[in-house]
């Protein structure tokens, strides 16, 4: 047996393909194309304290070595989810990681505060990097703002009694300065990136792609700019950072790793091929066998200068 | 549903810029009902074509349960059905499937089953599943927009008791839309369930249609959508409920609808 196993925020994984929010549900669905067993974690669709209806249609649209999207967060809220979600990840073998959004400092700590109650939960993502919602007074997205991100980080921290991951997004003059920020304010681990904001627009009717008008680019078209970022992030700060960002097959998820990730997570590439996360996986262990790797941490930021 | 990788049996040219595409298939053919879909992996042939990124859904058209084969129907309009229109047979393809929830069969006095340009796609195995259950007589009309369209009529006649003919420049039946000689049959004050299939506007005026007679009708929506499988939250169209107007997903929870739950 190989080993896969990877730590992060004091959990051991036990290998680091993860599923990112809002690419898999809760896993419910794509359990009939794959063993969730398999996972190193589910990471659900994100949650909000209150019930959120998402954006109007069309909310998707396909674009060169990508997609764009613009769902606006939709979810039925953190009760709903603990009273319909829950019960299905107790029965997982797979750990659960639950991502939480708010419009406010108060919004995702009322949230943490209802999901530190639920054990199976083995950590928190906080998504303050979600280009399709409003987020609260601030231009732009909190992960933009450095203050905004230390503020939110912060407030969780404290109320939290699960370890916190802040995804962040790649929106920004210089990322390294936000992922300090995270580590600061108290962050266990970094996901990063989010979606680039991008739009489309069909030429016959002259209407944008989205109904939101803009959304998020994602695929493999922005791969080489999320490992880039991670390189720069796992040379900035010592938290653990899980790569995302247009990891369409195991070598992608090597490349990560590679460039400093302690895990990665796989999005877009479930909607082209449903069985993705346990074929990279697959890959990835027939990589650790063939180079004799006994731990993920002799392959991690190891990249020959 | 799952997914597999499926034989093609023929891809053929049928009209102008239509398909019919076979596929061989057990697992589809066995599964598959009238108004369910496939999410289709469209493969690149060349290295100057510009493969779609996502899959692409299409209306299960025929279900051959004794040949393990279903067929689709579709029409060239951009570069992934263009692609699909370049696979031959023996190549093989990635097929998702069979994907949501189908028509709904039951026995009525008359099924007036309304179709709007490639709309006739899914509609073809509904008329064959109503014929078979023997649930009732059936009324067929085709609108399209011109003479290109209407495809499969010789077998159709087969099968409906019924079939009205309509285009857009009136290349073939009458020069109109097909809401208009379906009202006038459905003046007639029939016990009848409606199924219908096409534009957008179209089906906008079959549920008022259905509504001003009362008669309860099914349409088979359309949405871009990414995952097919009702994860991404991609395909919404908001639907009345019990508990207020919610978004539900055309992938998952249709993409057959009732038309008085649709809000438009
Ligand atoms: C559930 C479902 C079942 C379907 N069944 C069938 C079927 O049986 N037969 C069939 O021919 N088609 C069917 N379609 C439509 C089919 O999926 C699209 O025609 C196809 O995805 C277009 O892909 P493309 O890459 O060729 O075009 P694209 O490059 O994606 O689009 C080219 C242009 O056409 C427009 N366009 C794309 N899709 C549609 C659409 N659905 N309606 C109107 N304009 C569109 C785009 O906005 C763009 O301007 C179905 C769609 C859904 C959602
Ligand atoms: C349809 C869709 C929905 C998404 N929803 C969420 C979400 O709810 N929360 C979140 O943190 N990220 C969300 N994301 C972003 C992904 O988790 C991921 O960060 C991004 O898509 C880049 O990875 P990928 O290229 O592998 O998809 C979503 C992405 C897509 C395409
Ligand atoms: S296409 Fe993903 S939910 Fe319908």
């Amino acid at each position: 047996m190989v080993n896969l196993s990877t730590k992060i925020a004091g959990i051991k994984f036990a290998n680091p393909i993860f599923t990112a929010s809002g690419c898999f549900g809760h896993g419910k669905t794509y359990g009939k194309f794959i063993n969730l067993d398999k996972l190193g974690a589910v990471v659900c669709k994100t949650i909000t304290l209150d019930a959120r209806q998402g954006n109007k249609p069309p909310r998707i649209a396909d674009t060169s070595g990508g997609m764009l999207n613009s769902i606006g967060l939709e979810n039925g809220g953190v009760d709903n989810f603990i009273k319909t979600v829950v019960p299905f990840l107790k029965k997982q073998k797979t750990k659960a990681i639950v991502s939480v959004a708010g419009n406010s400092e108060r919004e995702f700590t009322e949230a943490v505060k209802k999901l530190n109650k639920v054990k199976i939960i083995s950590a928190l993502e906080i998504n303050i990097s979600c280009p399709n919602v409003v987020h609260g007074k601030v231009k732009g997205l909190f992960s933009q703002c450095e203050n905004e991100t230390a503020k939110i980080i912060k407030a969780v921290k404290k109320v939290s009694k699960k370890p916190i991951i802040a995804k962040i997004s790649p929106n920004v003059t210089d990322i390294t300065i936000i992922a300090k920020a995270c580590e600061k304010a108290g962050a266990d681990a970094i996901c990063m990136i989010n979606t680039f904001q991008a739009m489309g627009v069909d030429i016959r009717t002259r209407k944008p792609l989205l109904g939101n008008i803009m959304g998020g680019l994602s695929g493999p078209a922005i791969k080489p700019i999320a490992l880039k970022m991670v390189w720069e992030v796992y040379n900035t700060v010592k938290i653990p950072i899980i790569g995302v960002g247009g990891i369409m097959d195991w070598e992608d998820a090597i490349e990560f790793i590679l460039c400093g990730a302690s895990a990665v997570q796989i999005g877009t590439a479930n909607f082209v091929n449903p069985t993705a996360c346990t074929d990279i996986l697959k890959g990835v262990e027939k990589y650790f066998k063939e180079n004799k790797i006994k731990n993920i941490n002799e392959l991690k930021g190891k990249i020959k200068l | 549903m799952k997914k597999q990788i499926c034989k093609i049996i023929s891809n053929k040219k049928i009209s102008k810029d239509i398909f019919l595409l076979e596929l061989e298939n057990k697992y589809l053919a066995e599964k598959s009902k009238a108004g369910q879909f496939v999410h289709v992996l469209v493969p690149a042939q060349n290295a100057e074509d510009k493969a779609p990124f996502l899959r692409r859904p299409f209306g299960v058209n025929l279900v051959d349960k004794k040949k393990n084969k279903i067929s689709l129907l579709y029409k060239v309009i951009g570069s992934g059905t263009k692609l699909l229109s370049q696979t031959q047979k023996g190549d093989a393809l990635d097929v998702m499937g069979p994907l949501g929830n189908g028509f709904e069969i039951k026995k009525a006095k008359e099924h007036i089953i309304i179709s709007g340009g490639m709309g006739i796609a899914p509609l073809m195995q509904l008329v064959k599943e109503i014929k078979e259950k023997k649930a009732g007589k059936i009324h067929l009309y085709l609108g399209a927009k011109d003479k290109n369209e209407i495809v499969f009529v010789s077998y159709l006649k087969k099968l409906a008791d019924e079939i009205v003919i309509t285009t857009d420049d009136g290349s073939i039946g009458e020069k109109c839309l097909i809401t208009m000689p379906a009202e006038k049959l459905l003046k007639q004050n029939l016990s009848a369930k409606i199924y219908a299939c096409g534009p957008y506007p179209m089906l906008k005026c079959v549920a008022g249609l259905a509504k001003k007679y009362k008669i309860q009708a099914q349409l088979s929506l359309e949405e871009k959508m990414a995952c097919g499988v009702g994860v991404c939250l991609g395909c919404p169209i908001k639907i009345k409920t019990k508990q207020g107007d919610i978004y539900k997903m055309v992938c998952k929870d249709g993409p057959v609808f009732n038309a008085e739950d649709i809000i438009w």
